[in-house]
């Protein structure tokens, strides 16, 4: 941990820029689909971003999701994004859902308790920055998920983002 | 040992402590739960003795005084279509009635005469030991046309139980319920929860009989993960009542005559608007007051081409699929009235 700690400020005390803090706010949903659970929503939440060398970027955000019940959704990941006010963005996520879920009995037994987790991949091809603000339109994502019992498709939607560097 | 031997030995128990926690924590998960060996080998021995050519019997009996209840010109009822089935009950009601009190149960009536008028018909065979804690086996009376799957089935399965039942008292109250008004919106089940019912758990059967082997023959929708071959009976659960649908799904895989229990449990309270086709029952009241409710059902109209229609006849059922149920009912109902 000590030694990640290190590469990442030295790769920050590197770079002519130090990076820039953000916050986030967006409106979309997830579906994670195995087939002992079914977990699915529409929401929206928070988040906070870090930006590196203007490319890179980390980024984590807690969503409400309304659907199947209540879903807590936290994702944490990284991506590259094009410098430039058409800033289109590409990024890996770790998933983790918690809360309502639709469950099936795969043989004899149902999936525990617990969260869905996801590891997905997305594309936000209609993002724009102009000065400390940024938009996003329709990014779209799909990976794979698990319930830790089943594996099947997990998929995303981001309806709009829009996020302010401090 | 060395010392080096010591403090590995201490990071590897650290180290497993660590992972253990982290596991319970992500998943959160209680161990299934599980009936006792005792009260189970006691449930699969009554299981066994379930009697198909009584429960078909039954069926057709009922059937026919659904048929009987209703005016027909011809094909057409005296009543609007959309409202004939509130004719559709008196005899089955009086027929249950009577096989309560000739298996010797407590027979009560719980009636509402609000608009429309329920009648629930209650049997009940007091527990040996705990009983004031009751697991109540449910099934509505009133029928569209003859009813023979929806729900004869469901309601000569609950008779089949008590008369297994009725033999052996166990440590707990089992109470019967024949549910008025169901097709009109659960409005006896409704009612009885209303009225300060509580219950340990609520086993509701409605019908049980129609299986289709041919692939492509089980319904869905968008999001429910069921086999496509209509071969399999449905347990469905909520949250507060998984535990229950787990020890059933558990005493139905290691018990012989059973047939394939499909397990879904719907979220929280199950009362979402996605999940809507779940709460179509009697256990839907039980569920809305927090109480366990499992419900065993065919799926109805997402495999049977004679839902509610006049073709929903005893021959139309599969009488072997329907007594695999039905041991499964009574497994549940025994294994939780006596562990």
């Amino acid at each position: 941990m000590r030694t990640l700690l290190l590469g990442v400020l030295m790769v920050s005390a590197s770079a002519s820029a130090l990076p820039s803090l953000g916050a986030t706010v967006r409106a979309g949903g997830s579906l994670s689909l195995n087939p002992s659970r079914t977990q699915l929503g529409l929401g929206g939440g928070v988040g906070a971003r870090l930006v590196f060398e203007e490319h890179w970027l980390v980024q984590g955000d807690l969503a409400t999701l309304f659907g199947l019940g209540v879903v807590g959704l936290v994702r944490v990941g990284g991506g590259w994004q094009r410098a430039g006010r058409w800033s289109p963005m590409v990024r890996v996520d770790l998933e983790l859902g918690f809360g309502g879920s639709l469950d099936f009995s795969v043989g004899a037994r149902l999936p525990p308790r617990g969260p869905t987790v996801g590891l997905t991949a997305s594309l936000a091809p209609l993002r724009f920055v102009t000065g400390r603000w940024t938009i996003s339109a329709l990014e779209i994502g799909g990976g794979v998920g698990s319930d830790f019992y089943t594996v099947g498709p997990r998929a995303g939607l981001t309806l709009i983002e829009v996020g302010i560097s401090f | 040992m060395t010392s080096r031997n010591v403090a590995s030995d201490a990071t590897k128990v650290q180290l497993r402590v660590i992972v253990s926690i982290s596991v319970w924590l992500i998943t959160c998960a209680p161990p299934p739960s599980t009936l006792n060996a005792a009260s189970l080998e006691q449930a699969r021995r009554a299981a066994a003795q379930v009697d198909q050519a009584a429960l078909m019997r039954d069926v057709e009996m009922l059937s026919h005084q659904h048929l009987a209840d209703v005016k027909f010109i011809g094909r057409q009822t005296t009543d609007s279509q959309d409202r004939w089935h509130n004719q559709s009950f008196g005899a089955a009601r009086a027929m249950v009635r009577t096989r309560f009190a000739q298996l010797g149960l407590v027979v009560t009536e719980q009636v509402d005469t609000q608009a429309p008028e329920t009648v629930n018909i209650i049997g009940e065979i007091r527990g040996t030991s705990l009983p004031d804690e009751v697991v109540l086996v449910g099934a509505h009376y009133d029928a569209f046309w003859g009813g023979a799957d929806d729900n004869s089935t469901g309601l000569a399965g609950m008779l089949e139980i008590a008369r297994l039942m009725s033999a052996h008292p166990l440590r707990r109250t089992v109470r019967f319920v024949a549910f008025d008004k169901e097709e009109n919106g659960n409005i006896g089940s409704d009612r009885l929860v209303a009225a300060g019912t509580r219950v340990a758990v609520a086993l509701i059967l409605d019908s049980l009989g129609y299986r289709d082997r041919t692939e492509g023959s089980q319904q869905s929708l968008p999001g429910f993960s069921v086999p496509s071959t209509a071969d399999f009976i449905a347990g469905i659960a909520n949250e507060t009542s998984r535990s229950h649908l787990e020890e059933m799904l558990d005493a139905a895989h290691s018990s012989e005559g059973m047939v394939p229990v499909q397990g879904i449990v719907a979220p929280g309270t199950g009362d979402g608007p996605l999940t809507s086709n779940l709460m179509r029952c009697d256990h839907a009241a039980f569920w809305r007051s927090g109480q366990i409710a499992v419900f065993l059902t065919d799926t109805t109209n997402f495999r049977n081409p004679n839902y509610h229609t006049a073709n929903d006849l005893p021959e139309t059922l599969d009488p072997e699929f329907f007594a695999g149920v039905v041991r499964i009912a009574a497994l549940a109902t025994f294994a939780w009235a006596e562990r």
